[in-house]
């Protein structure tokens, strides 16, 4: 589904975030760009160590710095600039350098403007608080009002993700897994942000479970036209709940487009590789047709294409160096060598 | 005589609260060299199951037939020799395996713990048979666990479980803590494995599309109960309990062009400490009758082959309910 305006939330560029560790510098994000708009969900899909969490924490602004390191890129969120270049004088010269915004600013933008739902229900409450006073918080700190309204805002609140309100004065240990994400979404969604990061907020949850969790937050993010960023490694999820999708291995978005071309017409090896290594409901495969190899190291990432070692059909033009992200056809952007060349 | 047979199964815990019934009156049986899929979401009582068969559960009550002998009354002493034909493959990879042994004592341990081979040469040549086996590059003989990925780690689960020669395997959501790409090398390593070896799996998971692709029946559980077993295929084509289609219909599909209808359940799963005599699933079935809240269904075989435990589900297996 399309929806016909044009008013960007927020806008990535280049973003290139490395950690620096002990054993070395692990390259997680390499240059990555996308951009949401109002009401629209984007599907951010990758296999663990793709960097998929630090470019939500990076929107966020709670890399933990040191070891994460912004090395490039420009975050935009509702025209305000997250992290951006700026010209510091530095001895002589002035050095463009990349400035995020204090903890003190963001913690203005966080729950307001820009949410997030982390993986693990049971650890993102507040064991020994009210879960009704931990929605309510949220509201009070960022709009000015009385406690009473935030209180009310918070069963409100409760009520739109399916909590019966008198279930206020409850500490977490008292709700399931389920339950708990919901409390979580009530959390992000009670200022109603222009953005909501949701890192795999159905993988803890058992499937029926799930179901219902991703219905209610489809139906919240309509009613509100949040922009929503769903980060995943099950295409199911995307193929139901997104917009567009984008594939990302060792750090950069491989494949972007609409659904139709993400799964009809896939033109990166990888997003192949992904669709067919899933079993099937609905065909009987025999033998699954895996990825060989193992999923690419971000300490230790080859200076030509991050997925050559992986892919199946590879050349030695492949070698030559990093390809970049093309667009194929409308809208639709693979990052491949072949595509380049049109061979594909 | 089936190769595995399980007769009224139970498995019940104390707890501060009363009797957690966690696995309560399973029947299943299996033929040698088959996949059997148990599915269920957490706390159905699956692991619980599998750890029975394993005994690492004194069973409450019942019977588990493995190769015409009942395992259940057997002391530790007379079960050992049964210890090699029944083996297990355990969900994390990253907690299972002692992160202080290399690669190669990780999958020789099993092989000297049952003092099977003394011989360091042979134990050294079997090692290397096994890694073969499951696909693990032979120098990695001197790596530690943490140095490999996850994959990989699976494999030394795996190549532990071969080690015994087992026939039997109870593989406890072996791949639900893997990527995609690597969960699939993982599917076809166990499928070619059963295929050399004649194996028989009890696959624990609550991935369905995993349990289709390799099992060749599946029992779908709840609370602790078998609700519906039947051939894996006929599960898809004709389900007949309420459970196993709001299981099967919650699935996320990745096709955008198969229209998905969810049916979504209501309210949460009920608590398995004392349960009443009704029927389980009763809080969340959208159809519950007055006779559900009264009795307990038993599971019965309604079609060929196809066994139901549902009050809605009449004994020529056609739904009484109305969907």
């Amino acid at each position: 589904m399309k929806r016909e305006n044009n008013d960007t939330v927020v806008s990535i560029k280049d973003l290139v975030v490395h950690y620096e560790t002990h054993e070395g510098v692990v390259e997680a994000v390499n240059g990555v760009s996308f951009e949401i708009k109002k009401g629209e969900v984007l599907g951010l899909v990758g296999e663990t160590g793709a960097g998929k969490t630090t470019i939500a924490l990076s929107i966020m602004g709670l890399l933990p710095v040191p070891p994460a390191h912004v090395i490039d890129g420009e975050i935009i969120l509702d025209g305000e600039i997250l992290l951006g270049k700026q010209k510091v004088q530095k001895g002589r010269k002035k050095k463009d350098v990349v400035v995020a915004k204090s903890n003190h600013e963001m913690r203005h933008i966080r729950g307001k403007k820009v949410s997030m739902i982390f993986q693990d229900p049971m650890t993102a409450l507040n064991p020994v608080r009210y879960v009704g006073d931990q929605i309510a918080e949220v509201v009070e700190l960022h709009n000015i009002c009385s406690a009473k309204e935030a209180t009310q805002r918070a069963k409100e609140m409760m009520e739109k993700v399916g909590i019966p309100a008198e279930r206020y004065y409850e500490y977490p240990h008292q709700f399931s897994g389920g339950m708990r994400q919901r409390v979580i979404i009530a959390i992000a969604l009670a200022c109603e942000p222009e953005l909501l990061l949701a890192d795999e907020p159905t993988t803890a949850l058992d499937v029926t479970i799930q179901a219902q969790v991703l219905d209610m937050m489809r139906t919240l993010q309509r009613e509100q036209q949040t922009a929503l960023l769903m980060i995943t490694h099950d295409l199911g999820i995307v193929a139901e709940m997104c917009d567009r999708c984008a594939i990302i291995y060792g750090g950069q978005i491989v494949e972007c487009g609409d659904l139709e071309h993400i799964f009809d017409r896939p033109r990166h090896p990888y997003t192949r590789g992904l669709l067919s290594s899933i079993p099937s409901l609905e065909k009987d495969v025999s033998r699954l047709s895996p990825i060989p190899g193992l999923v690419a190291d971000p300490m230790d990432l080859p200076e030509y294409c991050t997925f050559y070692d992986r892919c199946d059909k590879h050349c030695e033009s492949c070698k030559t160096g990093d390809p970049d992200l093309v667009e194929a056809e409308p809208g639709h952007f693979v990052r491949c060598f072949r595509v380049e060349k049109g061979s594909v | 005589m089936a190769f595995l047979e399980i007769n009224n199964l139970k498995k019940y815990f104390h707890t501060p609260k009363g009797m957690l019934h966690a696995v309560d009156d399973v029947t299943l049986t299996m033929e040698k060299g088959t996949t059997l899929g148990v599915v269920g979401e957490s706390g159905c009582g699956k692991s619980t199951l599998g750890k029975t068969l394993m005994k690492l559960h004194e069973a409450t009550a019942g019977e588990v037939w493995f190769d015409g002998v009942n395992i259940v009354p057997m002391t530790v002493k007379e079960f050992a020799p049964y210890r090699d034909k029944i083996q297990m493959i355990f969900q994390d990879p990253y907690g299972s395996l002692d992160p202080r042994m290399s690669v190669g004592n990780l999958i020789a341990e099993p092989l000297k713990v049952n003092r099977k081979i003394k011989d360091k040469k042979l134990l050294h040549i079997k090692v290397e048979e096994l890694m073969d086996a499951v696909g693990l590059a032979r120098r990695l003989r001197n790596s530690y666990p943490h140095e490999l990925d996850g994959g990989r780690r699976q494999r030394i689960g795996v190549a532990r479980a071969l080690s015994l020669d087992p026939e039997f395997i109870v593989c406890d959501e072996p791949v639900s803590a893997l990527d995609v790409s690597i969960q699939a090398q993982i599917l076809n390593l166990l499928q070619d494995l059963q295929e050399e070896r004649n194996l028989t799996y009890l696959f624990i998971t609550h991935d369905m599309s995993v349990v289709k692709h390799i099992a060749d029946e599946i029992a779908v559980m709840y609370l602790g109960q078998v609700v519906e077993k039947c051939a894996s295929d006929e599960l898809f084509k004709n389900t007949l309990h309420p459970y196993s289609r709001a299981l099967l219909s919650a699935i996320p599909i990745p096709n955008i062009h198969v229209e998905r209808k969810p049916i979504l359940l209501t309210g949460e799963l009920s608590s398995p400490i004392n349960p009443k005599p009704c029927c389980r699933f009763v809080a969340r079935c959208p159809y519950a009758t007055d006779k559900c809240h009264q009795t307990e269904p038993k599971l019965r075989e309604v079609l060929p082959g196809h066994f139901v435990a549902c009050h809605l589900v009449d004994a020529a297996g056609a739904k009484i309910y109305k969907e």
